[in-house]
């Protein structure tokens, strides 16, 4: 479906319209009218089992990322610009290990493997090891190793504190969507949490996939799936809570 | 930048800064801050751990001692690392410096347990600590 | 909210860059530094419990302690004394057990380590 030379003027003096005045209405029109372009992209990529419509979506995000940044007087047309971005989008979201929810490798987790290594470089070496040596061992960077063995407790408390035991843990809604996304963030295994993912029902997934990949907010995700935000919040919810459930007490080092 | 054989398998360019200075506003918070400066260039020199935990404690009675002797003006700490040494002088202005109570003889028997040499001066108007240790892990291992 | 007495389980006495002690179970646990900015509120800590006999002080999660840190320990074990009671300290790590066998003062507390033994004095 190309575009003919004055089907892009048009475009583009639609663009610059939308520039002007910020019409979201033009926004979704223009939008709309590209949206063969994530479909087509999809397409393409779709021989490798992931859903159509997931990619479509994926893609369309990156049609929506095209046209806010698109510059109507800068020459080319928005096709041509948009293109790149909506296989980037579509070959990010491929890259398959790189649902990187990003799981920091806090000073919490890495204390037990610290000791452990120390342990072991000390029986190997005779002596207490270098800091050097832990890194190595561990395959960390000497820095990280050194914060690690640094960190306050007192911090740790404050940052992590969770709730105690007295709260309702079933009253989710009172913790709110951040407290969740804290206990996903303090999951260790990034691979694990990739496989979980994929075992949730693809809408789930995506939602979970906008929120902790493409750091949307509720009200984004909202729009961009085309649904309410209550009931992004309440799948959202619902995908942590079944993550949650599946993962194994022994992949985990710290959880609330 | 000199290389250093810390091991099996392990070669590892140790850093030679020259001297890191750190002026510290006389807080009790900031005797962390210290420690924390301490471990990380203490660290640059591939001493133990061990090495580093003593260097943490030597730095936190100095620093405390400045505090708590000092007149409120800041502390200043240099630090100097090489292959060999760990070298840290810390500093502050005093009016005096009162050697007999209790807290100051444990300090300083601490500090004594945990550096090869160190010093406690008063000259000038000013309280001059000073620390060092040998880095025990270095080229003659091995 | 209840009635009669109702002892809490946990109760945080405060916290700084440095601290954060609690009393938990009737022990004040301490977690991070025991130095010149963590001290104070251990003592805060300490002197709470003091009444009520014997002072256990959980240090499982001390990374860290000072000269002016065992002072905090040796002024409760001063006390302690004097009420013909002892100070506990529990779960030291090896590097609050290489202060207090640099100072001599392991004999000033009662040890109980990780594995619930007991033991008077520290190593050397």
């Amino acid at each position: 479906m190309a575009e003919t030379a004055s089907d892009e003027e048009l475009v583009r003096e639609r663009f610059r319209q939308l520039r002007a005045t910020g019409d979201p209405a033009l926004r979704d029109k223009i939008i709309i009218d590209h949206a063969w372009i994530p479909r087509t992209v999809a397409r393409r990529f779709d021989q490798r089992g992931e859903s159509f419509d997931d990619l479509a979506q994926v893609g369309s995000l990156g049609l929506v990322k095209a046209v806010d940044r698109f510059d109507p007087d800068m020459g080319t047309n928005f096709v041509s610009f948009a293109m790149p971005t909506v296989v980037g989008e579509v070959r990010r979201y491929f890259r398959d290990h790189t649902w990187s929810v990003r799981v920091p490798r806090s000073a919490k987790e890495l204390k037990p493997l610290i000791t452990k290594a120390i342990e072991q470089l000390q029986h190997e070496t005779g002596r207490s090891p270098t800091v050097a040596e832990i890194a190595e061992h561990l395959q960390l960077d000497a820095d990280t190793v050194l914060e690690a063995m640094e960190a306050a407790a007192a911090y740790r408390t404050s940052s992590l504190d969770a709730p105690t035991r007295d709260s309702d843990r079933s009253n989710d809604s009172h913790r709110g969507l951040a407290q969740n996304d804290r206990d996903l963030g303090r999951m260790v295994d990034a691979t694990a949490i990739r496989q979980l993912l994929e075992t949730l029902p693809g809408r789930s997934r995506m939602i979970l996939y906008l929120r902790f990949f493409e750091h949307m907010s509720q009200a984004e995700i909202a729009e961009h799936v085309g649904t309410s935000q209550v009931h992004v919040g309440r799948l959202l919810k619902a995908g942590l809570e079944q993550l949650r459930q599946q993962i194994d007490p022994d992949d985990l080092t710290e959880f609330v | 930048m000199t290389a250093t054989n810390a091991g099996p398998g392990i070669d590892v360019a140790v850093a030679d800064p020259g001297a890191v200075t750190l002026t510290l506003p006389p807080l009790p918070s900031m005797v962390r801050v210290g420690r924390l400066t301490a471990s990380s260039i203490a660290s640059l020199t591939n001493m133990t751990i061990d090495d580093i935990d003593d260097i943490k404690i030597g730095i936190s009675e100095m620093i405390t001692m400045l505090i708590q002797h000092g007149d409120g003006s800041p502390v200043t700490l240099c630090f100097e690392a090489d292959d060999d040494n760990f070298v840290v002088e810390g500093s502050t202005a005093a009016t005096r410096l009162d050697v007999s109570g209790n807290d100051f003889a444990l300090a300083t028997a601490v500090l004594e347990a945990v550096a090869e040499t160190s010093s406690v001066a008063f000259n000038d108007g000013r309280i001059v600590i000073r620390l060092m240790k040998a880095v025990a892990v270095g080229a003659a291992e091995r | 909210m209840s009635e009669g007495e109702h002892k809490k389980s946990m109760e945080e006495i405060g916290r700084n860059e440095s601290i954060r002690v609690t009393i938990d179970k009737g022990a004040v646990v301490a977690e991070g530094d025991i130095d010149l900015a963590g001290g104070p509120l251990l003592d805060t800590a300490i002197m709470r419990l003091e009444a009520s006999g014997p002072v256990v002080i959980d240090l499982t999660a001390v990374e860290f302690i000072d000269s002016s840190g065992l002072r905090s320990l040796l002024t409760a074990s001063r006390r302690a004394e004097g009420r013909n009671s002892v100070v506990v300290l529990r779960n030291p790590s090896a590097g609050v057990k290489r202060l207090l066998s640099i100072t001599g003062t392991a004999d000033q507390f009662q040890i109980e380590d990780g594995d619930g033994s007991l033991a008077a004095g520290g190593e050397k």
